[in-house]
């Protein structure tokens, strides 16, 4: 109960909620989430290496996101990190929560149009 | 130009803890290497404070195939409840004191001069200095106002 709770009062930070957003799209590398973290947002929030694997170390210790080793030519194998259902739970609540605050934030805006007009 | 940036990021990652070095440092230089040259400025800012928090973030370096924690809550920001312990605060404040001590070290150093704005200046210093520095020139140094009365 307590935990559920303190699960419900917690909220997702900016890089955690858009690198599992970058994932929930498709498997990808370091360079892949900065590039779709870069796509989503219109350019307008970047984010650096140090900020992103500080925050994959945390959502892969959490189990929110897991890693696998995919297979290129000659050999080489690249490390690419995966959306867990358990991730893509917390993604879902996490969106809801946002889209709560917005639709009230869209009922205040238009009090306050109402009120100017 | 290049490659020193890579050498000169690839010795700023080894002040990571050592088992998030371990685990991320090549990733994070392979993400390096691929940068446009414009972002270098973002990568070295944000790796330099992802390590400072680290160090003030208890780092867990756990075996095996578990990944190397940074912080326990790190991906989750408490609503309502400040993240930042009185510990953490404390090693903030140490931190934060350390540099101010360090810039005020090397300010003393006279690396740079100051900048002081004219009217604060004081007059008649100033014109001792100049007198010091041109003894021979024809500079008439500003009369200050006690004197005009």
């Amino acid at each position: 109960m307590q935990d559920n709770r303190k699960a419900n009062d917690r909220r997702l930070t900016t890089p955690s909620l858009y690198i599992l957003l970058a994932l929930s799209e498709s498997d990808l590398h370091g360079y892949g989430i900065l590039q779709s973290v870069k796509r989503q947002s219109g350019g307008k929030y970047r984010m650096g290496p140090g900020t992103l694997y500080a925050n994959l170390a945390t959502l892969l210790a959490h189990g929110h996101v897991t890693e696998l080793q995919r297979r290129l030519k000659e050999g080489e194998t690249r490390r690419e990190y995966r959306l867990t259902g358990a991730g893509e739970l917390v993604l879902r609540a996490e969106i809801r929560r946002l889209r709560q605050i917005v639709s009230s934030a869209r009922r205040w805006l238009g009090k306050l149009d109402e009120k100017d007009a | 130009m290049r490659p020193c940036l890579l050498d000169a990021y690839s010795l700023l990652l080894r002040l990571y803890p050592c088992a998030f070095r371990r685990r991320f440092a090549a990733e994070m230089l392979d993400l390096a290497a691929a940068a446009e040259p414009g972002e270098w400025l973002l990568i070295f800012t944000d790796t330099t404070l992802a390590i400072l928090r680290s160090r003030l973030s208890p780092a867990l370096a756990m075996p095996g195939d578990t990944p190397a924690v940074i912080g326990t809550l790190d991906s989750y920001v408490a609503v309502g409840d400040s993240p930042l312990g009185v510990v953490r605060l404390l090693q903030g404040f140490a931190l934060a004191a350390v540099i101010l001590v360090g810039l005020w070290y090397v300010s003393s150093l006279r690396y740079w001069a100051p900048v002081v704005p004219y009217s604060e200046c004081d007059t008649a210093s100033l014109a001792a200095s100049s007198r010091k520095a041109a003894p021979q020139s024809d500079f008439i140094p500003p009369t200050p106002r006690r004197a005009r009365r």
